[in-house]
């Protein structure tokens, strides 16, 4: 026990004296949850400007104006003509542009339906789903309006009346995430994203620079010789430091973030402890099986880096590729990111995670194990190099 | 020394070395195949649902039928109650669930209100625009057939019967893409941040490693402020050269190869472009006394990506965003460089329609070139 202690005596000295390590370890993870919280301080994207152009300008159109600002989504930018409307939309005053064409009111007092045109700028995607779903409310409301006073008109009784607005009602329920709130879909899955590169980076520097700058005689002197000891007097502490981080990071999820608490967090408490040892297994992995600390972090930025892009968060791994759906099987992120779905969105007993979690042990021993054993060699062999142990 | 020499001394030692080979050749190229890979199909089809079907008619059948006829989603699973199907949904069987209650076809045939009910899980907002669109447009479809053949029997003719079902119909039209492909809108963003964060990795790797070899030459082609005006002019000219090949082979090869929609004009994409790398060049050099080891920048700069793509505005509104954090994110040149360079791309905007971007990359190359050279001149003993 006494030589773990003076191994993580060590590491407290070396965190106290190395810059990097402090970053890593610290500021950076702080730094990017706090970025993040500022970026995602609306659930849901509000008053993104839509450029309007009323052409029309009559009682109908300027109150189908007044229904688009006043939703929460939408801020009205006016336009003078649709080429106005089209540069705002090149230069990012504006996400859509709509045109409410001359004649619109005469044209619905006639019984004949004008068509109003809404363009949208589906490059940048998520704001133009988040307008897309705002306007055709809007005109759905506005058509619903204009046939409740219609079938009025005809002597129907309002019940009926109201009945036929629709034809075939679609009552839309979503599961998991009511509001289409994003910090839950988006947010919740950044900052684990975040969380594995900022591991992983310190379980690459803090081994590897041992083995860079040739002091690993002075790691295994401080452990009595022991390689065991060693990596775990080194190891032991940042990942006790990383998974309080995590559960710190789940109870601001819980609380500022509104996200759903799980009736049990043990289970997505003990899932956090296997993902951190997850992505330290990983890190170890790759500092053992490659040559020096500067492919090791050139892998890892490649690993930790690409994996929000493989786990499935904004496109589906279901619609992916078979060996992209194989990398994402292999990413410790893909099953954290899993977990606090099940666990937080769908509220699942411990059952239905017991795949997602042994998923993280399977990646942690595929990993951590021969990692463990290859780096017991190298560290061996460093310590018996000239002006190792004495 | 001559200015030349310096530029083909600074490719040599960038390009010399395998590990920052990697990095400003390799990972390029690798990149440029790795990150599109997943998004290759483009859209999410025949997104798996459950259907509980509690009225066994034939219009029920024909509903259920037309909900599967789709791209969007396929009738993978049946139950025979809701909390059956709910259950396929938490075991992720399933996306969403289709239920048609008792009393269907009867209600309809008889004119009164007449409902189905949809539930698209939104643990991928992907998906679930798949699935909520997929089935809503079914039922729609449904609908406006059976409303159309009841109003014509009523005396409307066909227009007439349009007109009544919707009066105020809104037609949307999706500009720059069309079909919604996530490919089409994510991977000409991360081109453009692969350039960056390489670029500032790279160069952070090359100073690192002279630093480390205690070699301050580097930063200083002569004596004084001029020594460090040269240093800093020869290194913008050899990245930029070698950079400015990797630009044309990202956005005038690979976007051919990926068969992404190219709207802008050459000359108006290369002046961004151009400017873009600029700042980022000249960004990357100011950064790069502060790596003292090879590997410091990989460390620093590998939880920088994710950020800079949010700060770009493209992924996520920069309405949004607070007042301070928009104004600091316009020190990183991505921010204008990927929102003023994807719009004259992809979207085909004019200078003119980007000239606030064209405007701040400007000013960051004038601020990073005089931040550059102050540094180099600092940190070569000036």
């Amino acid at each position: 026990m006494t030589r773990v202690a003076k191994v993580v005596a060590r590491e407290r000295d070396a965190l106290l004296s190395d810059r990097l390590f402090r970053l890593l370890t610290v500021g950076f993870p702080l730094a990017a949850l706090i970025l993040f919280t500022a970026l995602f301080r609306q659930g849901s994207p509000e008053n993104l400007p839509v450029a309007v152009c009323d052409q029309d300008r009559t009682v109908l159109s300027r109150s189908m104006v007044r229904m688009v600002e006043a939703t929460s989504s939408m801020a009205v930018v006016p336009v003078a003509d649709p080429e106005a409307g089209r540069r705002a939309i090149l230069s990012g005053r504006a996400y859509g542009l709509l045109v409410l064409a001359e004649g619109m009111e005469r044209e619905v007092v006639a019984g004949r339906a004008p068509v109003s045109r809404f363009y949208i700028n589906n490059q940048i995607m998520l704001p133009a789903g988040v307008i897309k779903r705002a306007m055709l409310k809007v005109f759905s409301g506005a058509s619903a309006g204009v046939k409740l006073r219609v079938n009025l008109a005809k002597g129907m009784p309002e019940v009926r009346a109201r009945e036929r607005l629709d034809g075939i009602h679609v009552a839309s329920r979503v599961l998991y995430n009511p509001n289409l709130d994003y910090r839950w879909y988006l947010y919740a899955a950044i900052c684990p994203f975040l969380m594995k590169i900022f591991i992983m980076s310190a379980t690459v520097w803090s081994v590897g620079r041992e083995m860079k700058s040739e002091t690993v005689p002075a790691w295994l002197r401080a452990s009595e010789g022991r390689v065991h000891a060693a990596l775990f007097g080194k190891l032991a502490p940042q990942m006790l430091w990383f998974t309080l981080m995590c559960w710190a990071m789940l109870a601001f999820f819980f609380g500022a973030m509104e996200l759903p608490r799980p009736q049990r967090v043990a289970t997505l408490m003990g899932g956090t402890v296997l993902f951190v040892a997850a992505c330290q297994a990983a890190a170890l992995f790759l500092v053992a099986f490659t040559g020096g600390l500067a492919k090791a972090v050139s892998m890892m930025s490649l690993y930790a880096g690409s994996a929000f892009v493989f786990a499935g968060v904004t496109f589906p791994a279901a619609a992916m590729p078979l060996p992209a759906r194989v990398w994402h099987a292999t990413l410790p992120l893909t099953h954290m990111v899993r977990l606090i779905n099940e666990q937080a969105l769908k509220g699942l007993a411990f059952d239905g995670s017991a795949g997602t979690l042994l998923a993280l042990v399977a990646i942690g021993l595929a990993c951590g194990v021969p990692a463990w054993a290859r780096l017991c060699q190298r560290l061996s062999a460093a310590g018996q190099a000239p002006g190792g142990l004495s | 020394m001559n200015w030349f020499r310096l530029i083909a001394g600074e490719l040599s030692l960038a390009l010399g070395d395998s590990a920052t080979r990697l990095l400003l050749l390799g990972s390029v190229v690798l990149y440029a195949f790795f990150y599109p890979y997943p998004y290759s199909p483009e859209v999410q089809d025949h997104v798996p649902v459950v259907v509980v079907d509690l009225d066994h008619t034939s219009l029920s059948r024909q509903l259920i039928r037309m909900a599967g006829a789709g791209d969007r989603v396929r009738v993978a699973a049946r139950a025979p109650t809701l909390d059956r199907a709910k259950g396929l949904c938490r075991s992720g069987e399933v996306q969403g669930i289709f239920l048609v209650p008792e009393g269907f076809q009867g209600k309809v045939l008889k004119g009164a209100k007449a409902e189905v009910a949809v539930w698209s899980e939104a643990l991928s907002f992907f998906t679930y625009r798949q699935v909520a669109t997929g089935l809503l447009v079914a039922s729609k479809t449904l609908s406006a057939g059976i409303e159309m053949k009841r109003l014509t029997a009523a005396g409307l003719s066909e227009e007439a019967a349009f007109s009544a079902m919707e009066p105020l119909p809104l037609q949307t039209v999706q500009l720059f893409n069309p079909a919604g492909g996530y490919g089409t809108y994510v991977v000409p963003l991360v081109f453009a941040l692969i350039l960056q964060q390489t670029l500032l990795m790279g160069v952070g790797m090359v100073a690192g490693a002279r630093s480390e070899a205690g070699d301050s030459s580097w930063f200083s082609a002569g004596p004084g402020l001029l020594g460090a005006v040269r240093a800093v002019s020869s290194k913008l000219a050899a990245y930029l050269l070698l950079y400015s090949i990797h630009a044309l082979v990202y956005f005038g090869v690979l976007h051919r190869f990926y068969r992404f929609v190219a709207r802008g004009a050459v000359c108006e994409m290369a002046v961004v472009m151009a400017l873009f790398l600029v700042s980022v060049i000249l960004f990357a050099l100011t950064l790069s006394v502060l790596f003292p080891h090879r590997e410091t920048s990989l460390f620093v700069l590998i939880g920088t990506s994710m950020p800079a793509i949010f700060l770009s505005g493209i992924s996520w509104p920069v309405e949004v965003f607070p007042l301070w954090l928009r104004i600091l994110s316009y020190g990183i040149p991505s921010t204008a460089g990927i929102d003023g360079f994807l719009r004259v791309s992809t979207m085909g905007a004019g200078l003119g329609d980007v000239a606030k971007d064209v405007a701040i990359l400007a000013g960051l190359a004038v601020v990073y070139f005089f931040s550059a050279v102050w540094v180099f001149f600092k940190k070569s003993g000036g």
